[in-house]
């Protein structure tokens, strides 16, 4: 009797669908470009296709051919033209690369056995990373990956593949600055930094800064005899706000309060963030720094301690 | 605090080298309520009557500086009417006679120095005591627009949700003057925000003015005296915001013995007591607490009972506490102390139960969240009548709001061989202090001018909103704070007014409040003229026009409609200039000769500047940014017509408003720049309020609202967002961008109904919100249904994305018991 209720209904408001733009326009690597439209929130995904647009990129001002490749310090325009919906443009500038500073990393609660398979070294990784930041406001979105180049696809995911380099569970709430979107309250509510590493300068402008980077499961299974290289590649971003906020937002969307408290009318509805014209849309750029972490010595080292504690 | 004690030291000798002091009246065939309405801004004492018993009684006495007792018997020598002086009330009742009813003839009854002349009256039992103590002068009288004195059994007689009377609820009722959103103590009051409305406890500023949201509002009714309220034209003594001023007033302490009342209600509790301390002093104590927490308990016990992994943890509770110490020195000057101390608590979470099992092996949990707001307020004063013309009020105050939320988080994964703990703490702090030492001065120069000037000094303390990190892993430990300070603000204010009787038919109020506001080394300033004419072609009507000008240096953020420990009061700072509103109303009033009726007519046209509001996606910007980042500036305007008949006496008594109403906003950098309806942008609104006072025993209360659907910015599109990273998370379709506040929700209405049945020793009050059940829509929001697909295959159930109506109360009885002792 005390609960509320919900009626579906259809409501009376007029809707003009608009071009979406998004792309990602990466330093080094050719610019793709999606185009589609919006549509009524009830209409079938379908209904966003367009098939009459035609784009057109613009690099300093000067209208680029496909072969175009951009580089960092780019003031990129790109336009989305139809017939039947008008036009769209946004524009973003392709950010510097913010240099890795100095990368500390260290091992530790490090586990050496022997199995069937080989060994198995299981540790956990605390990396210290450390950037300079231009004076100039920037944002910046960090990464991780092993470096899986020399390992085939069925050679990895075979049952018993002969070597094997896992990094993961990242700890992100322990790195302040990748909560930075979060407010209390949010928190309260339940949202966290999980997956989210994206940040800005605004606590460091200008300044060095070195994130603290904890990853909780780490092992390496495999036999010295067949040691490949093991890399683990540190990935800093420097993205345009656009992408910044676009992550922002997705994250507000799906984990912030404001979307609850529109839901029940004590708050204003939060729209999707967009940098085209339209309101539809997300031009975004990033250039990228990385380092190499190699875990071939230490992993050596551990093995090697290990068969000779065991002989 | 202890310049305050000097302060009050120094007014408390002021006081003691005084004579003794009486009443002054100088009334000339005056109406005997008008005379009466004198005597209770003197006094403090209420006038308890008979709603029938001074009907068209008109009253020449003339007093100077002579004890109350002795004006109050020139009065009515000679009548049958007789008074006595119990407590703080004066009651006044037939005299009883042994010859039944009495049976009364025209007359005039000349006294020395007082006449009371009586209508003829129809045969009569004498009444058992109706208490009217009708402080508000009629409309006709004054030279205001838009004021409402209310008195605490008007608000008592409001039926509410939960049945908890509400103050603000109570002034809901009034036209011009929007809930907003349903069930909550909010006030929007000719098209202003919600922070654009002083709420003032004894004249002191209290900034946290709900519990629960906003499901309640912070003031104990069974305490109050009355409130003053002002939406049109503003007293020159009121400056600081922009929409509208409302000043509670506490009742005084008894002096004749000990008494109070409990109430037991379904949401809350409360107890008041007063009583004297002597022969001077009174006091004055009241706590209203809410149950959440005790009925939470067995809730709690019961889910942890049947959960062996996990303790929920679950207590919420708000609380007012009012004291207040009053005491005489002599009739000349009376000093009191008031404390108010309003507070929501809230603490929830899990616990993993292994985590205290150091035998368990595997991930534990302890999540806890605390949220605790509320409101302080210490007032100490001193009210001096210097003469029979002058009298005065001194006062020192400190008002504090605040707000802390905590989120502690702590996470053990304990193995055979080892143990890995860590702990975060997050923590946002938000508060505001003000230090307020004011003089208010009431000067009845003569006969027709009376003038009110005084000045007050306010030392501001901000913290917009301070949050710390704290993170310790292992050996571990990482701290972080955000970039926010506070601010310190003096903020000084003079006024001065003049109300001037200028003939029999016009009157005419003129003043002017000036201020100054330093913050960070740059000084604003505003000067609010204030101007109000009458003109009274008659008796029973008149017509009145009004300008003022407000200003405003401090305003709240608010990310929701509720109240929530995440608002923040922020100063006027940086590039933002002081909120400004000019104002010009006019109206038109009538009375019937016996004052039984009352219609009124009021239009209002506001021009407002310099307004702040959150950006489009200010949440973009992360807590730690400046708060002013996620500002912008803009003005608005509203305007309207409020229509009010009103029946003031006898068993049924109550009102009919309507308002039409108008209230946009102009941001440039919202909605592109373009002008759009403000969230409570209500174009109709009708209101009746009915009190049927069946007998002695039991009233009827109803009161129905309906107005035009709130405003709602409804984002009816999506488009699908990029997937610039592997994350699952990122993409999605997103709504978009779409005129704000273009849509709006259904007509809204309900009816509200309650019934107070006395009893030998208190009174029950039965309660129905939305007596009729009718499920009002609040919002619209984007969802899904199943729907079930059949196709050659098979038949499976699949969703489809829906637009939804949400509608939150339905039907909500109530029942409380007051006991009064």
């Amino acid at each position: 009797m005390l609960a509320g209720c919900e009626e579906v209904f259809t409501p009376d408001m007029p809707h003009t669908p608009v071009l979406c733009v998004n792309s990602l326009v990466s330093a080094g690597k050719p610019v793709e470009v999606s185009v589609s439209k919006s549509r009524l929130y009830t209409d079938p995904a379908d209904k966003s296709e367009v098939k009459d647009a035609v784009v057109n990129i613009y690099a300093n001002g000067q209208l680029q051919l496909d072969s175009y490749t951009p580089k960092e310090g780019d003031e990129i325009r790109i336009v989305a033209q139809s017939s039947t919906l008008g036009m769209a443009n946004a524009e973003v500038n392709v950010p510097k690369a913010v240099p890795i500073h100095k990368v500390n990393w260290e091992t530790h609660d490090v586990n050496c056995w022997q199995n069937d398979y080989g060994y198995t070294v299981q540790f956990k990784l605390k990396v210290q990373i450390t950037i300079s930041d231009p004076t100039e406001e920037n944002y910046y979105k960090f990464s991780s990956k092993v470096d899986e180049a020399d390992i085939d696809d069925e050679t990895l995911y075979s049952p018993h593949p002969p070597y094997q380099l896992i990094i993961s569970e990242l700890q992100y709430d322990l790195e302040p600055i990748f909560s930075e979107h979060i407010g209390v309250f949010e928190s309260i509510m339940g949202g966290d930094a999980y997956g989210f590493t994206f940040f800005s300068d605004r606590q460091f402008a200008g300044r060095a800064y070195t994130l603290n980077l904890q990853y909780n499961n780490c092992w390496f299974q495999g036999t010295l005899d067949e040691m490949p290289d093991c890399k683990f590649t540190l990935t800093l971003n420097s993205i345009s706000p656009s992408y910044y906020n676009w992550a922002n937002y997705v994250w507000q969307r799906d984990n912030g309060t404001l979307t609850e408290l529109s839901d029940y009318g004590f708050g204003d509805p939060i729209w999707g963030y967009s940098n085209c014209t339209s309101g539809a849309g997300v031009v975004a750029a990033q250039s990228s720094a990385e380092y190499a972490i190699n875990f071939t010595d230490f992993i050596e080292e551990t093995i090697t301690n290990y068969k000779n504690n065991n002989q | 605090m202890i310049r305050c004690l000097l302060l009050l030291a120094i007014f408390c000798a002021m006081a003691l080298g005084c004579s003794a002091q009486n009443v002054s009246v100088n009334a000339n065939n005056l109406q005997a309520a008008k005379v009466f309405r004198s005597l209770v801004e003197q006094t403090g004492k209420n006038f308890v009557y008979s709603s029938e018993l001074l009907r068209d009684m008109k009253v020449s006495v003339k007093a100077k500086d002579k004890p109350l007792e002795q004006v109050l018997s020139e009065i009515f020598a000679g009548t049958d009417i007789e008074y006595k002086i119990k407590g703080n009330n004066i009651i006044l009742k037939r005299k009883s006679t042994s010859k039944g009813p009495v049976k009364t003839k025209p007359r005039h009854i000349e006294t020395y120095q007082g006449r009371l002349q009586q209508p003829p009256i129809k045969s009569t039992m004498l009444d058992e005591v109706v208490v009217v103590s009708r402080l508000e002068a009629p409309a006709v009288e004054t030279s205001e627009i838009g004021a409402k004195k209310v008195t605490a059994s008007e608000v008592r007689n409001t039926p509410v949700l939960f049945g908890e009377a509400d103050v603000i609820k109570a002034l809901q009722t009034q036209p011009g003057v929007v809930e907003g959103t349903e069930g909550m103590a909010g006030m929007y009051v000719h098209g202003g925000n919600a922070d654009e409305n002083l709420y003032m406890l004894e004249n002191v500023p209290l900034y946290q003015v709900n519990h629960f949201a906003g499901l309640f509002s912070a003031f104990n009714t069974d305490i109050i005296r009355y409130i003053d309220f002002f939406k049109s034209s503003i007293p020159a003594k009121y400056d600081g915001r922009l929409s509208s001023f409302m000043d509670v007033r506490l009742q005084n302490g008894e002096r004749e013995g000990h008494h109070g009342s409990a109430r037991l209600g379904l949401t809350s509790g409360a107890f008041n007591i007063s009583g004297p301390i002597g022969k001077k002093t009174t006091y004055l104590v009241g706590l209203r607490r809410s149950w959440f927490d005790v009925l939470s308990i067995p809730l709690v016990a019961i889910a942890n009972s049947h959960n062996e992994d996990e303790k929920l943890r679950f207590n919420y509770y708000f609380m007012d506490f009012n004291a207040r110490v009053t005491h005489s020195f002599n009739p000349r000057a009376t000093a009191f102390v008031n404390v108010y101390f309003g507070d929501d608590k809230l603490k929830t979470g899990t616990k993993d139960k292994g985590i205290d099992r150091t035998d368990d092996i595997g991930s534990f949990e302890d999540d806890r969240f605390d949220m605790h707001w509320g409101n302080l307020l210490v007032q100490a004063g001193l009210n001096r009548r210097f003469n029979s013309a002058m009298s005065a009020e001194f006062t020192a105050a400190y008002t504090r709001f605040f707000s802390s939320m905590r989120h502690d988080y702590r996470y053990i994964y304990r193995m055979p061989d080892r143990t890995t703990e860590s702990h975060s703490v997050l923590n946002t702090d938000n508060n505001i202090n003000d230090w307020i030492f004011r003089g208010d001065f009431d000067w009845h120069a003569n006969d027709n001018n009376r003038v009110r000037l005084g000045a007050n000094y306010v030392r501001h303390s901000f913290l917009p909103a301070r949050t710390t990190r704290h993170y310790e892993v292992g050996a571990t430990q990482m701290a972080s704070r955000d970039s926010t300070w506070a601010y310190g603000a003096d903020e000084f204010n003079v006024y001065m007014e003049d109300d001037w009787e200028i003939c029999d038919k016009l009157r005419m109020n003129a003043g002017i409040h000036a201020s100054l506001f330093h913050i960070n080394g740059k000084t604003n300033h505003g000067i609010s003229p204030r101007l109000s004419v009458s003109y009274r072609p008659s008796e029973n009507f008149a017509v009145k026009g009004a300008y003022s000008r407000t200003t405003q240096y401090v305003h709240q953020l608010n990310q929701s409609y509720l109240s929530l420990p995440t608002d923040q009061w922020i100063p006027i700072a940086g590039k933002f200039k002081p909120q400004t509103a000019d104002k010009i109303s006019v109206g038109g009033y009538w009375q019937s000769p016996d004052g039984t009726f009352a219609a009124s007519v009021e239009g209002y046209w506001k021009w407002m500047r310099n307004l702040i509001d959150y950006r489009n996606e200010y949440y973009l910007r992360p807590p730690l940014d400046m708060w002013n980042a996620q500002l912008c500036s803009g003005k608005g305007t509203a305007k309207g017509i409020d229509f009010k008949v009103e029946k003031v006496f006898g068993k049924l008594t109550g009102h009919v408003s309507y308002s039409l109403a108008w209230a946009d906003r102009t941001f440039v950098e919202k909605n592109g720049g373009r002008r759009f309806p403000a969230k409570f942008d209500n174009r109709h609104t009708i209101n009746v309020m009915l009190n049927w006072k069946i007998n002695d025993r039991v009233q009827l209360n109803a009161s129905w609202t309906g107005h035009s659907g709130n405003r709602f910015t409804l984002l009816n599109q999506v488009w699908d967002g990029p997937k610039f990273d592997d994350a699952e998370w990122m993409g999605g379709e997103s709504p978009l961008r779409a005129e704000i506040n273009s849509y709006q929700l259904p007509f809204y209405h309900r009816l509200d109904l309650s019934c107070v049945v006395n009893n030998r020793h208190g009174y029950w009050t039965f309660g129905l919100y939305n007596a009729y059940c009718h499920m009002n829509t609040v919002a619209v929001k984007r969802g899904y249904r199943d729907v079930t697909v059949t196709t050659a295959t098979g038949v499976y159930t699949t969703s489809e994305p829906v637009f939804k109506r949400v509608k939150l109360l339905p039907v909500i009885p109530s029942i409380s018991y007051t006991w009064l002792f």
